[in-house]
């Protein structure tokens, strides 16, 4: 890839993952921008997660590259040990399932993920036992920024409660909270607004919105949502069978027809008839969409979970 | 009874209880952390009974004829060494095997307890060894019908240790990012490992941490009792496991409180029913415990998440 001066935030070259012989991620190429929100959309199984997997140290990819571009340096995120993606490389991500550490209280859950500088204040904990000043202006910087984030994302009243008892939408909030606590600049989300419901996933979208343009960092987002989708995403890749199928804006996502057939699900014998009709509803397509266009011959309306 | 004579056997319990306890926070701390016991505990505390040996006489070779004096310098000199074997031994016996089945690392565990045992046989001899008393007095607390009720200064020490090192410990664990570092390696390692914590440097430090109680624990009663031999560790391991698991393994407090149990129920058998059959009254009881509260007395059940 040519490397200008303005390099994207995150770059993935043919990253490619095989599980035996099921391809989970095929040759993806996509790219994130600062300050912009990217999303990554697609049926089950489509590799959204095991592509962050790849990008996160989860998987090992089985050939190809991503990489970060962070203050005019570049850090390929599968040669940095998991510890070091966050520090070094700036990238921290969500999950699915969430992972929150259930016992901790929420506000211990945002202080954890401030770690490094308190490491270093406390002398590995020593002037943490002695209750040294120093110390304490570190735990006390920590505080006020975890309770900075608890503030935005209307979690006060929970701070010292278990974050595994919280509800669910509660505990999604609690997690990209502790995501952003760790100073990204390439934020993840797998499904930040699933279990959500329409008001709370609004107030997400207006968070995500607020946070892109005050922080100015990366938001990764894979997303099934499509309010969430077409509303905050700058641009958008779409994936079908671990390929990407389509990338372009929400406007010209929507008028895709590889992706309605994705989406839909179309049987093969069909799929030129439905293209036919999308087609007349939406003459201007102008969706760049790279290898197999129009006609994914993959398209089945039973798609195998290869993810996880 | 004899109020005197029951006074008496429950400062000697709570004294035991204090030493387990301090080698039970070990266990607790480790498995905690990693999801196992460390079978090779015990060994690292016999080492840090004949350290304790070993300096109580090296410190009067050098003339260190100050008692206090000769205890510090004893206690950080055992601690240091026995920390740098609790590192080793989660270097050799764990770290290598941390992704494999459970069963992999026990046994690993098991194998670095005989080899310590062994190893300290060869370079020791087997044949206990025993040193003066270096700390001598007590006061008499109460007479009841021609009893003194005795609470040695020896004891004192202990247990006032060991409860200042519980309550260092409770800081450690509840208010330092050490701590905080550990219950988050304890609850989802690989979350932890994102977020940029060095989970095998918390495992060590944890590791390290155990070790340098253990030794504590080798220094306590190598005063108190004045004899080692390179069997120790085993007994004294086992009971403090057992009072780890009483109090609900992964619990700081639990570790304590089960350890004061077994020290009581052990030192009251040995007086009132006689001292051949005080380990089978010590274990009876964690079987009782367990019978009816499988998690230990301060453990929460876990439940599973379907």
């Amino acid at each position: 890839m040519a490397k200008t001066t303005t390099a994207p935030l995150l770059t993935v070259t043919d990253l490619t993952l095989r599980f035996g012989g099921l391809v989970a991620v095929d040759h993806i190429n996509l790219t994130a921008e600062k300050g912009e929100i990217t999303a990554v959309i697609g049926p089950n199984g489509a590799g959204k997660t095991t592509l962050f997997n790849c990008l996160t140290g989860f998987y090992k990819p089985t050939s190809g590259e991503s990489r970060i571009h962070r203050d005019g340096r570049d850090f390929i995120l599968e040669s940095l040990p998991p510890t070091r993606l966050i520090s070094d490389a700036g990238i921290c991500r969500t999950f699915q399932n969430i992972r929150l550490f259930q016992k901790m209280t929420v506000l211990e859950n945002l202080i954890i993920a401030q770690h490094p500088g308190l490491m270093r204040a406390s002398v590995w904990s020593i002037a943490g036992l002695l209750g040294t000043k120093k110390f304490r202006a570190a735990e006390a910087a920590a505080v006020a920024q975890a309770r900075q984030w608890m503030e935005r994302f209307d979690l006060l009243a929970y701070a010292d409660l278990a974050a595994g008892n919280l509800p669910y939408g509660v505990q999604r909030r609690v997690e990209i909270a502790r995501a952003l606590c760790t100073h990204p600049v390439l934020l993840c989300l797998d499904e930040p607004a699933a279990g959500l419901n329409a008001t709370e996933s609004a107030r997400l979208n207006e968070l995500l919105l607020q946070i892109r343009r005050e922080l100015g960092i990366g938001i990764l987002l894979i997303e099934h949502d499509m309010s969430v989708v077409m509303q905050i995403s700058d641009r958008i890749f779409v994936l079908d069978h671990g390929k990407v199928i389509a990338s372009g804006t929400p406007a010209e996502i929507r008028k895709n027809p590889a992706v309605i057939a994705a989406y839909l699900g179309v049987e093969e014998e069909e799929e030129p008839a439905v293209l036919k009709q999308l087609s007349k509803k939406s003459p201007t397509q102008k969706a760049t969409t790279p290898k197999t266009p129009t006609k994914n011959p993959s398209t089945k309306k039973v798609k195998k979970d290869g993810k996880k | 009874m004899d109020t005197g004579y029951l006074a008496q056997q429950a400062i000697n319990g709570v004294t035991l209880g204090a030493i387990y306890g301090l080698i039970a926070i070990g266990y607790t701390m480790v498995y905690g952390i990693i999801g196992m016991i460390n079978f090779a505990h015990g060994e690292v505390y016999m080492i840090g009974s004949f350290l304790a040996i070993l300096g109580f006489i090296l410190s009067a070779i050098f003339g260190i004829s100050s008692a206090p004096v000769a205890i510090v310098v004893v206690l950080i000199g055992a601690v240091g060494f026995t920390s740098l074997y609790g590192w080793a031994v989660e270097r050799i016996a764990y770290r290598p095997l941390r992704q494999a089945p459970r069963l992999a690392p026990l046994i690993s565990a098991i194998g670095m307890s005989i080899f310590l045992q062994n190893a300290v046989q060869m370079l020791q001899g087997a044949r206990s060894k025993a040193i003066q008393p270096v700390l001598t007095g007590g006061v008499t607390l109460f007479t009841d019908n021609d009893f003194d009720v005795r609470l040695s200064l020896i004891q004192t020490v202990i247990i006032l240790a060991t409860f200042g090192i519980m309550a260092v410990f409770t800081i450690l664990i509840n208010k330092t990012n050490f701590g905080r570092h550990q219950r988050a390696c304890e609850q989802d390692r690989t979350m932890a490992s994102l977020l940029g914590i060095n989970v095998d440097r918390t495992i060590s430090l944890t590791f390290v941490a155990g070790a340098a109680l253990a030794a504590v624990a080798g220094v306590m009663v190598t005063m108190y009792y004045g004899v080692v031999d390179f069997m120790v560790g085993f007994l004294a391991g086992l009971k403090a496991f057992t009072a780890a698991v009483l109090g609900g393994i992964g619990s700081l407090p639990g570790a304590v409180l089960g350890a004061m149990i077994i020290g009581l129920v052990e030192s009251l058998w040995a007086g009132y029913v006689g001292s051949a059959y005080k380990d089978v009254a010590a274990f009876s009881v964690l079987i009782l415990v367990l019978v009816f509260r499988p998690s230990g007395l301060l453990g929460r059940p876990e439940i599973e998440k379907v």
